[in-house]
């Protein structure tokens, strides 16, 4: 930190066990938060330039929660050098669970054949945008994948995320139709799933004397 | 209304969907900005307790979970959302067959505060003010949200649902903040 601390706070780190290391002034290089900050861009800057041209540079700070994921994995853990950043902090992580792929990679989604015509192409081709953990099944290139997955996939024409919907069409819509289930229950008076509800809404006819007034959302 | 899926591997329950009203759709008559702490605020509770250091002071955060969905709600709000939003395990559960319109939406009465509502926040706020005030807390006067204890050497802000308290006494703490029915007002505290 900066040698301009005051003194109360030296005397509070000193009597906690605090050790701390002060930098001389307007030398960013002695100071270890500078170099860090160094150490990121640098990296990130490295998976921005292997990104597929077709992806939108305004969606950089989408690719962020990779960076620092597969940069805490390439650090050492300064307390446990024999540890990575990553496995100090979090533990270990499952690449088996939630492979990792380079940022910004190009994937193809495979269109079900109630949501096309039959003479056009099986697949789509949007814009994936791999952040920390995760990745959609439909679109990755291996078609069997262990684990369910949350979509962060951007169609490509309209440049949205993906929805609730292709969700519940997707290979893993057994998981995402209980986390629906579990959210309704826990807004209204449970499921059969036993989750603690907190009784927000309620459901309710039409006609029961109750609305004034409806808008469409 | 709007499904927000994502994913959060750290969590007990990875796979998360949170249904958000559409609140910018939905009017509110009043003004539904509330009070909240900032920096500033932030910055005085851990420069005090570390100032406070040498008498021995301590400090903890709090988070009150689910808090938004405790929220009474005095207006109630409605919204409508497509039959086949909804899981069949649901649609038994609640008999929503029997409650689904012509053109195949479900109607909601909404009775406490939920994501994406105006007055989320204010609800919220008043929430944690009904709870609080009955036992001895009041908010510092010139400061934007941080709370004292009329008689107990405590001080907190507050962020919504998290809060950052600086206490002396853990025998003070245990007693407002482990009550049980604290839980239930607000939810469980975590």
């Amino acid at each position: 930190m900066g040698n301009e601390i005051s003194g109360e706070l030296k005397t509070a780190l000193a009597k906690n066990k605090i050790d701390y290391q002060l930098t001389p002034p307007h030398i960013h290089r002695r100071n270890t938060a500078e170099r860090a900050i160094r150490t990121f861009k640098n990296h990130f800057l490295a998976g921005l330039a292997s990104c597929n041209p077709k992806l939108s540079i305004a969606e950089w700070d989408r690719l962020i929660p990779q960076g620092v994921l597969t940069l805490n994995h390439l650090i050492h853990s300064r307390i446990k050098p024999n540890l990575s950043a990553f496995a100090y902090i979090y533990g270990i992580f499952d690449f088996n669970t939630t492979p990792l792929a380079p940022p910004g990679t190009r994937v193809v989604i495979h269109e079900k054949p109630s949501q096309r015509n039959s003479l056009i192409p099986r697949v789509k081709v949007p814009l994936k945008r791999m952040n920390k953990t995760t990745e959609h099944p439909a679109a990755h290139f291996i078609p069997t994948v262990p684990f369910p997955r949350v979509n962060h996939i951007y169609n490509e024409k309209t440049g949205k995320r993906e929805t609730i919907d292709s969700l519940l069409n997707s290979p893993t819509r057994d998981v995402w139709i209980r986390a629906l289930s579990n959210e309704w229950g826990r807004l209204a008076q449970g499921n059969n799933e036993g989750v603690i509800y907190q009784d927000a809404i309620d459901f309710i006819a039409k006609n029961n004397g109750d609305i004034t007034y409806a808008q469409c959302l | 209304m709007h499904n927000v899926c994502d994913h959060r591997p750290l969590k007990s329950v990875p796979w998360r969907v949170r249904i958000v009203v559409g609140g910018d759709r939905l009017s509110y008559p009043d003004d539904p900005t509330s009070p909240s702490c900032g920096l500033l605020e932030t910055k005085i509770i851990l420069n005090s307790a570390i100032s406070d250091a040498k008498r021995g002071v301590r400090f903890c955060t709090v988070e009150l979970k689910d808090h938004f969905l405790g929220s009474p709600m005095q207006r109630l709000e409605y919204m409508k959302v497509p039959f086949a939003r909804f899981p069949s395990d649901i649609v038994q559960r609640y008999n929503l067959d029997a409650l689904k319109t012509e053109d195949g939406y479900i109607y909601i009465r909404i009775k406490k505060g939920m994501y994406g509502l105006k007055q989320a926040a204010l609800l919220a706020y008043d929430n944690i003010v009904n709870i609080l005030e009955p036992h001895g807390y009041y908010p510092e006067p010139n400061t934007q949200e941080i709370w004292a204890h009329k008689t107990k050497s405590i001080r907190f802000c507050v962020c919504v649902d998290d809060f950052s308290i600086k206490y002396f006494v853990t025998i003070h703490m245990n007693e407002d903040w482990s009550n049980k029915k604290e839980k239930n007002v607000c939810g469980k505290i975590i």
